[in-house]
């Protein structure tokens, strides 16, 4: 916070404990007031711009990828992809011989299996085997 | 404040003692004497000296007290500690070079003169000044203290350090600076009982 200092030659310890009474500086019930309403004031309009954003926000729209061959996993195996881009590392495990879940390496939503149509940064997680089959995964 | 200083003179104490009677009587420390008492070379001469504290420029007590517990005042008066703040841990008394403050075990706090800060704050002189029988202690207009052969200074050298004072000290009158070497006054030296040194 060196850049909301005024020059001085001495350090910020000793600017914030004086010895000299004169040095101190005292926050008034009227600049305490002040600063609790315009922080107040703040948050609202940030929350107002949160809103408004969420309002126009539009979810992106992420493509179809092949992930795994049907049987290139045993049961109980897995094998870690990319999706959407390189850099969203998600696995894939073969819970059954007819089901398959995925996750993201990043957010694992707690551990738990993502139910039919979540969606955790864009990829669809848990899919029957014929969606499978119909996402060409 | 009000135009009066305080001025200190050893030469003139008469070992009386009013002061720290007197000094008890202060309301900003009931029943407690802030005056620092001592005999000077005790073997071979009775001579005493009272002074009060010197209410430094850049007073080393609060600068290393660790609790922000000692304030210089827009008067240049040196406080006494703040009761909420003070943690007793002895620090100012090590630090101080004139061996001022006094840690009041009982209390948990450090307390030394403060001038008589309800007096001296409304025009009024400290206790020990109103009774010194010599003027040993006095506080009075420069002007007044002009007259007196001693002249006053208030800047001090402890080795390297250099301490200017609110309080002044009577020194000889071409001296207008007091330097001290601690280690030149320590008795130890020349005890009979203490290993010189080689």
């Amino acid at each position: 916070m060196t850049w909301l200092r005024r020059g001085s030659s001495e350090p910020l310890w000793k600017e914030e404990f004086p010895v000299r009474t004169a040095d101190e500086r005292y926050v008034t019930r009227r600049q305490l007031t002040k600063f609790l309403v315009l922080t107040s004031l703040g948050m609202f309009v940030g929350n107002i711009w949160i809103l408004i954003r969420s309002i126009f926000y539009k979810a992106p729209i992420y493509g179809h990828q092949p992930v795994a061959q049907l049987g290139e996993i045993p049961v109980g195996g897995v094998k870690l992809f990319s999706y959407p881009s390189k850099d969203d590392h998600c696995i894939l495990i073969r819970t059954a011989e007819d089901e398959y879940v995925g996750y993201s390496q990043k957010c694992t939503h707690h551990g738990e299996l993502c139910g039919e149509h979540a969606v955790i940064l864009g990829l669809i997680l848990r899919r029957s085997m014929q969606s499978v089959r119909r996402l060409d995964l | 404040m009000f135009g009066y200083e305080f001025y200190v003179d050893p030469s003139r104490c008469i070992g009386c003692r009013s002061c720290l009677q007197a000094c008890e009587e202060c309301a900003t420390h009931r029943g407690k004497s802030m005056i620092n008492f001592d005999f000077i070379e005790r073997k071979e001469s009775i001579s005493s000296a009272a002074y009060v504290c010197w209410h430094c420029d850049e007073p080393t007590c609060a600068q290393v007290c660790p609790a922000d517990a000692i304030k210089k005042g827009e008067d240049g008066i040196v406080h006494s500690s703040l009761k909420p703040r003070c943690i007793a841990c002895n620090n100012c008394v090590l630090a101080c070079p004139f061996g001022i403050p006094k840690m009041m075990i009982p209390e948990q706090q450090m307390m030394k003169c403060d001038m008589c800060y309800d007096r001296t704050s409304i025009g009024k002189r400290p206790m020990c000044a109103t009774v010194c029988p010599s003027q040993a202690l006095s506080y009075v207009r420069p002007e007044e203290i002009a007259y007196r052969r001693e002249k006053p200074t208030n800047i001090f050298y402890f080795g390297s350090q250099k301490i200017t004072t609110k309080v002044y000290m009577m020194a000889p009158a071409e001296r207008e600076a007091i330097a001290l070497d601690v280690v030149d006054y320590m008795w130890e030296e020349n005890h009979d009982l203490v290993a010189t040194r080689e």
